[in-house]
């Protein structure tokens, strides 16, 4: 089989860039092949309110074959190996397949088994993930039973996608507890990996006040390694001395490492800490340049956000087809990347910012406040913009 | 006579058989050659089609045929000056008109996929109600509380007494109302002091 231009990944990058494609040039209907294994695609961000009881786990997911754009091929299978210097990529089933041009927006990988015992630990009913469509009503579910101790919220100190998501979940479950009544008997702890809580100095200012306002502890450098479920005991390594933690829980939400997906960390078209190495500006590759990368899977210095993925599409786009034309690559991405801090029940600050971790709000006014209108954005506007905008190649 | 000279004519032209000894001349007819089946074909196809063009003009009954279709199946179109002179215009305005289409066509774009799309839209609509339901509960309630003490003093028509009156001024309600009538007064009396001096 070939096509003109192979897409692996049909998650929010992968079929974002398929619809604009076809969208701005229509001849390559039947000339655009989607790889993507899976039979489900879900809008994550909603995540957040589902694990905070908010929002069904039901409107996050719809038949990945719906999103499909009309005039691109779905090819269900995954990818096996990558050979670019053949222009060709071979599929798990054993099937090649030959392009003239390659899209690379297969996400990221959630590295469960680099816990250990987290298998267990989330089944045992006091643990959660916001992280994975299987695990993300454990959260509600454990915190809906949480009565009082302590409440771990953890971050690695690897890339993850949206990186405010850890401490999201916490702001929601310390509201929740003051609703029920048993904030006073609780300790509230955000245990991370990184060296702060936000990078862009404007939004950690907010953030650092909250954490102070409503008595919230934090550890850095430290990295969760291992769960004792029994024990119900979180093991972390302090990444400054190398020495094992034991914190004790009665409830607990984990951020699991992450790491670019393996079919990619072992290919060459990985950089040495196995993303796909593109342009910061222009998304084409470094070494092939009928390669171009999006989203989570690449080394993009900026936040991994469905909001990212919104401004790198139309750039993609645009310089994809230059190259198809032979013309110089003229878009030029800025690492705009968004994140909605959900703050509590009702209450969002919505960070924008560029490369350089340089603020770069929409609105005009503060966005470093916390506001009830953001929230109703994020929750009531944001899904409907991505399955009838975004995902329709039209914003 | 050399073989140069003889290769050349009077004129100084270059004869037939040097023009076919040249081997860029040579190359190409054996290109032409090889192509020669592949030409006479469309040759023969060409002839075909002027043949059909030709008996279909001399086919007024098929001809009329065609054109009473055409006139049915399009729209009904005058070519007149104007039109043509709105065309014109139009195709003078178009890259301005295709930069504004531009912008506009994203827009309807999801406006009609969101019109299609019954998932958001019943997501939006329990959100909206999520949000409303608060206020209505309140509403109802405060509808409620109107229409039991409406209720209450039409089946209670006895005149209030002086015991009656004292009694009920004891009732924290009834001091409640006084008590803010009491402020009311006070501070409305103020101003109006001010608004004099």
């Amino acid at each position: 089989m070939r096509f003109k231009i192979v897409i692996v990944g049909g998650g929010t990058g992968g079929i974002t860039v398929a619809a604009q494609l076809l969208r701005r040039w229509r001849a390559l209907s039947g000339e655009i092949a989607i790889i993507e294994p899976s039979e489900k695609h879900y809008y994550q961000p909603l995540w957040t309110l589902v694990g905070a009881g908010i929002t069904p786990l039901s409107v996050t997911v719809r038949e990945e074959e719906r999103v499909i754009p009309p005039g691109a091929v779905w090819i269900r299978d995954a990818v096996e190996l990558f050979l670019p210097g053949e222009n060709r990529i071979v599929l798990k089933s054993g099937e090649s397949i030959a392009y003239d041009w390659l899209v690379v927006a297969a996400g990221i990988q959630l590295d469960w088994d680099k816990i250990d015992g987290i298998r267990e630990a989330l089944e045992s009913g006091t643990v959660g993930s916001n992280y994975a469509f299987d695990t993300v009503e454990k959260t509600w579910n454990a915190l809906k039973r949480f009565e009082g101790g302590m409440a771990l919220f953890t971050a690695p100190n690897t890339p993850v996608k949206c990186g405010g998501a850890p401490q999201k979940i916490m702001y929601l479950a310390e509201d929740s507890m003051r609703r029920k009544g048993v904030r006073a008997k609780a300790t509230v702890r955000f245990v991370s990996g990184g060296t702060m809580i936000f990078s862009v100095p404007k939004f950690a200012a907010t953030l650092n006040r909250i954490v102070r306002e409503r008595n919230i502890e934090t550890h850095f450098r430290h990295n969760l390694v291992a769960l004792d479920p029994v024990k119900q005991e979180a093991i972390f390594e302090n990444l400054e001395s190398g020495d094992r933690v034991r914190m004790p829980y009665d409830f607990l939400h984990v951020v699991p490492p992450q790491s670019a997906p393996d079919f990619i960390k072992e290919s060459p078209l990985a950089d040495a800490a196995g993303w796909v190495d593109v342009d910061m500006h222009t998304l084409q590759h470094k070494r092939y340049p009928n390669v171009f990368g999006i989203g989570d899977n690449t080394n993009l210095p900026t936040a991994r956000t469905g909001a990212a993925i919104r401004k790198q599409a139309p750039v993609l786009v645009h310089n994809l087809l230059a190259a198809i034309r032979g013309e110089p690559l003229s878009a030029r991405y800025n690492g705009y990347a968004s994140c909605p801090l959900v703050t509590g029940y009702g209450r969002l600050m919505l960070a924008e910012f560029v490369y350089g971790d340089v603020p770069s709000e929409t609105f005009p006014f503060d966005q470093a406040k916390e506001r009830f209108s953001m929230y109703v954005l994020k929750k009531e506007l944001l899904p409907i913009i991505y399955w009838d905008g975004m995902l329709k190649g039209v914003m | 006579m050399t073989a140069e000279r003889a290769s050349r004519t009077t004129n100084d032209a270059p004869t037939l058989e040097a023009v076919l000894a040249d081997p860029a001349v040579e190359r190409a007819l054996v290109d032409l050659l090889h192509d020669l089946p592949e030409w006479a074909a469309r040759l023969k196809a060409l002839g075909n089609l002027l043949a059909f063009a030709e008996h279909l003009l001399a086919d007024r009954e098929s001809l009329t045929y065609l054109l009473s279709g055409l006139k049915e199946d399009w729209p009904p179109v005058t070519l007149d000056r104007e039109t043509l002179a709105a065309l014109l215009r139009l195709l003078d305005k178009a890259p301005r008109l295709v930069a504004l289409l531009d912008k506009i066509e994203p827009m309807v774009e999801f406006a009609v996929a969101l019109a299609e799309d019954q998932e958001s839209q019943r997501y939006l609509c329990e959100s909206v109600q999520s949000y409303v339901a608060p206020f209505k509960e309140k509403a109802a309630e405060a509808k409620a509380l109107v229409d039991a003490i409406r209720r209450r003093a039409q089946e209670d028509r006895t005149p209030v007494g002086v015991f009656g009156l004292m009694k009920l001024l004891k009732e924290p309600v009834v001091q409640e109302l006084l008590i803010t009538l009491r402020a009311a007064a006070s501070v409305l009396g103020e101003r109006k002091g001010h608004g004099r001096s």
